[in-house]
């Protein structure tokens, strides 16, 4: 009876461990069958470009919520870096983007300061911020669509190959360094302890303020970093660059297994999952023909499942360590 | 005494010379001076509050003692934080283990000096620590898994990684607080068996523990510590149970002057066979009317589990609970006692008190159907700050108003707003844990004459205490628990303090 | 309460400096734009007070309104339409409730979904389409005078003195404080946390409800995103400003009237002097943060 009990129990674990991933590769199969046009370069190109911009954020966004904490303001933050974009675009394609991810950088110091320094609570603080950022996003382009420059724009039509359009390059290059940090780095390691546990990880004397504040800082800028990609692509800056985005990278996130409390989840192949689940989701749908309505629905409906199965992992993790 | 000897005395050696630590209201410990010699345990002894783990926190780095100093190897030493310590090769194991759930062994052991990756720059190389976690752990006699997540271990296997990442970091110095609370008897052999092989590695070993007999069975050297200071060291061998129990509660036979109470044999509460798994073994006893029926033992006989599962706040594998109605005793649920008793917890910060709320709210907290008008439930507020007034006045509560947040009252007195909210709701029962700790003396007193006044007045009184004094000094009977079982049962002149010690330490034994 | 202070001396020094500011009409403006808020800034001070938060108002305001809407729409049935609205607000409470009293889950993970999930419910139902076309009696009714004041204001007026009895004075109000105050505490002592907290959630579903009546009625449309993101961070900001913490057992309607206030008269303000509405949104978050901030070092 114990061994039973034991297996049902490792069941679980793989289920949730794995499940997402499970569903994933279970949808694109299904996609597959009941649609021609599904599993076509064209269509897998146009999944690769629209997805770019919520893997960008995501993967930032990953190493704040594996501290623990959470960053809403990366929406606004695309916003805000798209809109440099805007100001700057007498200068050489190459000072603007640098110019967007600076400000991501400075945006992102700004809620590190506040939660790390201050000990403010992530979530208030960046929704907050969030507001602010937007607003400032909205006197610099005056609340309407802004072009971008040309050369700007240039780079967001580029492919390699003439296949890999290189806006999904750049999101997964980011991907794969943040991961490296992740897996491999002194920092990374820092990151998830502090997410096990901030006050242990103080009292063995990691520096958890400024890993912390070095957290938001790369949120920020990869948000920006998604803004930027987003003006290149579209060739220019609208009130909807980055609007909601910090809600779907959440979800997307805590999809590919980072917990809400912190302390596990990874950028490959967790986050990266994440956002294709919810990509696909969408694409499949629209190549079925169903109405592009359900998205949202559906989206929130998974985060909802997603977020309610963080929980019960949690508290079974805990009732474990009794 | 042989050569050897005399070379390990010249060895790491770490001297605390005069500590002094104050917190307010109370002096944690006052001149203490304390040695430790590489190759040599020593069990750091006294009761709950002696200044044990305030010690140790200084040592630790946690606290800064306001006088005195430390010295290793002959040379002093400054300890601000837990770093300058882990520096000095000290390493404190505290009861509540620090470590990264979801991170493996080897992270774990050695996070605060990760290993370079061989080739490329600024990469970690985790195949490098858990050959190295492999390596400590070897030497420890362990088979655990470097690569396994801490999370999957059990408490003994973390302990185990504990200890290990002490060695890692090269502590000299180690100190174990009440390392054995939550292990089972095999795990506490492979323990015993490191912390003798870090003897041997001419470690020096710090263990703090009430049991006695891990003291006597691991230790060279003892030091006592009672109300902060000093109260007798030297070594194991020279001594025996009694004596440290003598240097443990005081010389003198404590016995209360009180008028003895004829108590009727009319049982109010009944207990039968309360059952929890490892901490409680088939729990029997009556509570008579009133009654002040006073429970001791040592830490970890199993006073606060047995209270807490009985109220249904914790695990209760078995056993029934009745309680006197007009026809007699009919059997209850806990959680029905816990809604038809007085219960004073353990921990007024914790559970006790309304701590952001004023003093009036906290005290009608528990009765508030007595102040709410029958239909739409408005509450008569000027009832209840008359009757918080009422309590203030009698029970001397020091405090600026009825209206002043609990918070901003001493420790005393937040206690006696805990106890005017129980004795509000006029329960027949009353259950109370350690109910005067973090009291000062003058309120300690107070609290006493409280619950003898309130017994008089035909309050049955559960009374958990740790304190021996207290215990001994209010009780009408006593239960000795040692163990998760009732090891005694005395009334009259038995209750008194050597008495209790020689039940809780199963020195006697009674059909009880 | 000293910050609700700060709000009404504020309060009395624009309307002192500023040209127009209290004309009748300016002052029924305010009363009128109070209202919306004011109804989910109650609901969010039953929830904090009990410990808990609710991120979830604002959306499920827009998912009552599509559905009540339509229902309004389609069978000329205003009455209906209210009826709906607000059973649809107290189903996304007990959601919430639910997750949160009986699940032991997370209170702003928990609203933070159901915020996500309401909003895409809104859309889905609608297929983003605004609807139009509100039955003109309806709009008359909710959105008009009665006796020369706006009946939203009426609405707020009796509501909060309801709900002000409720938490200040009554067992249930009681139970609210001492839940948020310390649960563990309240739970010794015989308070029914769960029931408590589950209410409160439940109340701020049924605030929401409310809040879609008024509104719809206002903008004579209902539509998807009915209540601005920014609208959040003004809900709470009037809470913490009127004496309630993030760490629950304080917080009072009263308190929450009084910050409304303040927010309400900061935004009209920045409108009368002719402040753009996007540094005006800079400012109020800029100045939310602020709020936060302070709340967090009156805990500590």
């Amino acid at each position: 009876m114990h061994s039973r009990a034991h297996s049902w129990r490792e069941t679980q674990d793989v289920l949730f461990s794995y499940g997402f991933y499970i569903l994933l590769l279970v949808l694109v199969v299904l996609f597959t069958f009941i649609s021609n046009s599904f599993l076509t370069v064209s269509n897998w190109t146009q999944i690769s470009i629209v997805a770019c911009f919520l893997l960008a954020a995501s993967a930032g966004l990953t190493l704040v919520m594996i501290t623990g904490n959470i960053d809403l303001s990366i929406g606004s933050a695309a916003y805000l870096a798209a809109a440099v974009v805007y100001l700057t675009a007498d200068f050489p394609p190459a000072v603007s983007l640098v110019a967007g991810v600076f400000v991501g950088v400075l945006s992102g110091s700004v809620c590190g300061i506040l939660v790390a320094y201050f000990r403010m609570n992530s979530l208030l603080t960046t929704l907050g911020l969030m507001i602010a950022y937007r607003g400032i996003s909205l006197v610099l382009t005056e609340g309407t669509v802004r072009p971008v420059n040309a050369g700007v724009k240039a780079l967001g039509s580029i492919k390699l190959l003439d296949v890999f359009p290189l806006v999904f390059l750049v999101a997964l290059a980011v991907m794969i360094i943040l991961q490296i940090v992740l897996s491999s780095t002194k920092f990374g390691t820092y990151c998830y302890a502090i997410g096990n546990s901030e006050s242990a990880a103080e009292k063995i004397g990691i520096p958890v303020k400024p890993v912390k504040l070095a957290v938001f800082c790369i949120s920020g800028a990869c948000g920006a970093l998604s803004g930027l990609l987003s003006s290149m692509y579209l060739g220019e800056v609208t009130t909807f660059t980055g609007r909601g985005m910090e809600f779907q990278a959440v979800a997307a996130v805590v999809i590919g297994g980072t917990s809400l409390f912190g302390g596990r989840g990874s950028v490959l192949p967790g986050s990266l999952a994440g956002v294709m689940l919810l990509i696909i989701i969408n694409n499949g749908l629209g190549t079925r023909g169903v109405s592009p309505y359900v998205y949202p629905f559906a989206a929130g409906a998974v985060m909802f499942i997603a977020i309610y199965l963080d929980s019960l992992k949690n508290m079974r993790k805990a009732w474990r360590a009794q | 005494m042989t050569d050897t000897n005399v070379d390990t005395r010249t060895a790491t050696q770490l001297r605390m010379s005069g500590i002094s630590k104050a917190f307010p209201g109370v002096q944690a410990l006052d001149d203490v001076s304390f040695e430790a010699r590489g190759g040599e345990i020593v069990g750091l002894v006294g009761v709950n509050g002696a200044g044990k783990s305030t010690l140790m926190n200084v040592l630790g780095g946690i606290y800064q003692p306001e006088r005195g100093d430390i010295y290793i190897d002959g040379r002093k030493v400054v300890l601000q934080s837990p770093k300058d310590a882990g520096r000095q090769g000290i390493a404190f194991i505290h009861q509540e283990l620090l470590f990264f759930a979801s991170q493996t062994v080897a992270e774990n052991m050695f996070i605060s000096n990760l290993f370079p990756h061989p080739s490329l720059p600024l990469l970690v190389s985790k195949k490098a620590a858990i050959r190295e976690a492999g390596k400590y752990l070897e030497m420890l006699g362990s088979t655990i898994d470097p690569a396994s997540r801490m999370e999957d271990l059990s408490v003994g296997e973390r302990q185990v990684v504990e200890i290990a990442r002490a060695l890692a970091m090269g502590s000299r110095f180690v100190i174990l607080d009440e390392p054995t609370s939550s292990l089972s008897l095999k795990e506490k052999r492979i323990l015993f068996e490191l912390i003798k092989r870090m003897k041997e590695e001419g470690k020096a070993v710090i263990y703090i523990s009430h049991f006695l007999d891990e003291i006597f069975e691991l230790c060279d050297k003892y030091i006592v510590l009672r109300n902060g200071r000093v109260n007798g060291q030297g070594d194991v061998a020279d001594v025996t149970k009694n004596d440290i129990v003598k240097l443990i509660i005081g010389k003198e036979l404590v016995v209360a002057d009180k008028v003895y109470r004829a108590i009727e044999h009319k049982p109010v509460l009944k207990v039968e066979n309360i059952r929890r798994e490892k901490v409680l073994r088939d729990v029997s006893f009556e509570l008579h009317e009133s009654e002040i029926l006073g429970l001791w033992g040592l830490m970890g006989s199993g006073r606060t589990e047995l209270v807490r599962a009985m109220l249904g706040l914790d695990r209760i594998d078995g056993g029934g609970i009745f309680l006197a109605t007009a026809d007699g005793l009919a059997e209850v649920s806990p959680r029905q006692l816990l809604r038809q008793c007085g219960y004073i917890t353990e921990n007024r910060h914790a559970d006790g008190l309304f701590l952001t709320q004023p003093v009036w709210t906290n005290i009608t907290a528990t009765a508030l159907r007595d102040y709410a008008s029958r239909l739409l439930r408005f509450m008569d507020m000027r009832h209840e700050i008359a009757t918080a007034i009422d309590f203030i006045k009698s029970m001397r509560i020091a405090t600026p108003g009825h209206a002043t947040r609990v918070e901003n009252l001493s420790g005393g007195n937040q206690q006696k707003v805990v106890f005017a909210k129980w004795l509000n709701r006029k329960d027949r029962v009353l259950i109370m844990d350690e109910p005067t700790r973090g009291v000062d003396v003058g309120a300690k007193l107070e609290i006493g004459a409280l619950i003898r006044q309130r017994a008089h007045e035909g309050t049955s009184t559960l009374l958990i205490s740790s304190e021996i004094e207290e215990i001994v000094n209010l009780s009408d009977r006593v239960l000795i628990l040692k163990e998760g079982r009732i090891v005694g049962d005395v009334s009259g002149e038995e209750i008194n303090n050597q008495t209790l010690m020689r039940y809780a330490l199963g020195e006697e034994t009674v059909d009880a | 309460m000293a910050t609700a202070a700060v709000a009404v001396a504020l309060t009395v020094i624009l309307s002192l400096s500023i040209p127009h500011f209290m004309e009748l009409r300016n002052i029924l403006n305010i009363l009128e734009q109070l209202s919306i808020l004011g109804f989910m800034a109650i609901g969010m001070t039953f929830v904090m007070a009990a410990g808990g938060i609710d991120l979830s108002v604002y959306t499920v305001v827009s998912a009552a309104a599509v559905v009540g809407a339509t229902v309004m729409v389609d069978n000329d049935a205003p009455v209906a339409g209210c009826i709906v609205m607000i059973l649809v607000g107290i189903g996304f409470g007990t959601v919430n409730g639910i997750a949160i009293a009986l699940g032991r889950m997370i209170p702003f993970i928990v609203t933070l979904s159901t915020m996500v999930l309401a909003q895409g419910f809104a859309i889905w139902f609608t297929q983003a389409q605004s609807i139009y076309g509100l039955p003109e009696g309806y709009i008359d009714v909710i959105s008009g005078d009665l006796f020369g004041i706006p009946v939203p204001a009426i609405i707020i007026i009796v509501v909060a003195v309801i709900a002000g009895v409720v938490l200040a004075r009554t067992e249930f109000g009681r139970w609210i404080y001492l839940t948020g105050s310390n649960e563990r505490t309240a739970r010794v002592s015989g308070i029914p946390i769960r029931f408590t907290k589950f209410s409160t959630y439940v109340f701020s579903g049924l605030m929401a409800g409310i809040t879609a009546i008024v509104l719809s009625a206002m903008v004579g449309t209902a539509t998807t995103s009915m209540v601005r993101d920014e609208r959040l961070m003004d809900v709470i900001a009037t809470t913490v400003i009127g004496g309630a913490s993030l760490r629950g057992g304080s917080g009072s309607v009263l308190g929450t009237m009084l910050g409304l206030l303040f927010i309400t008269v900061l935004g009209n303000a920045f409108n009368l002097i002719g402040i753009s509405p996007f540094i005006a949104m800079v400012i109020k978050g800029f100045v939310l943060v602020a709020v936060i901030g302070l709340d967090v070092l009156r805990t500590r």
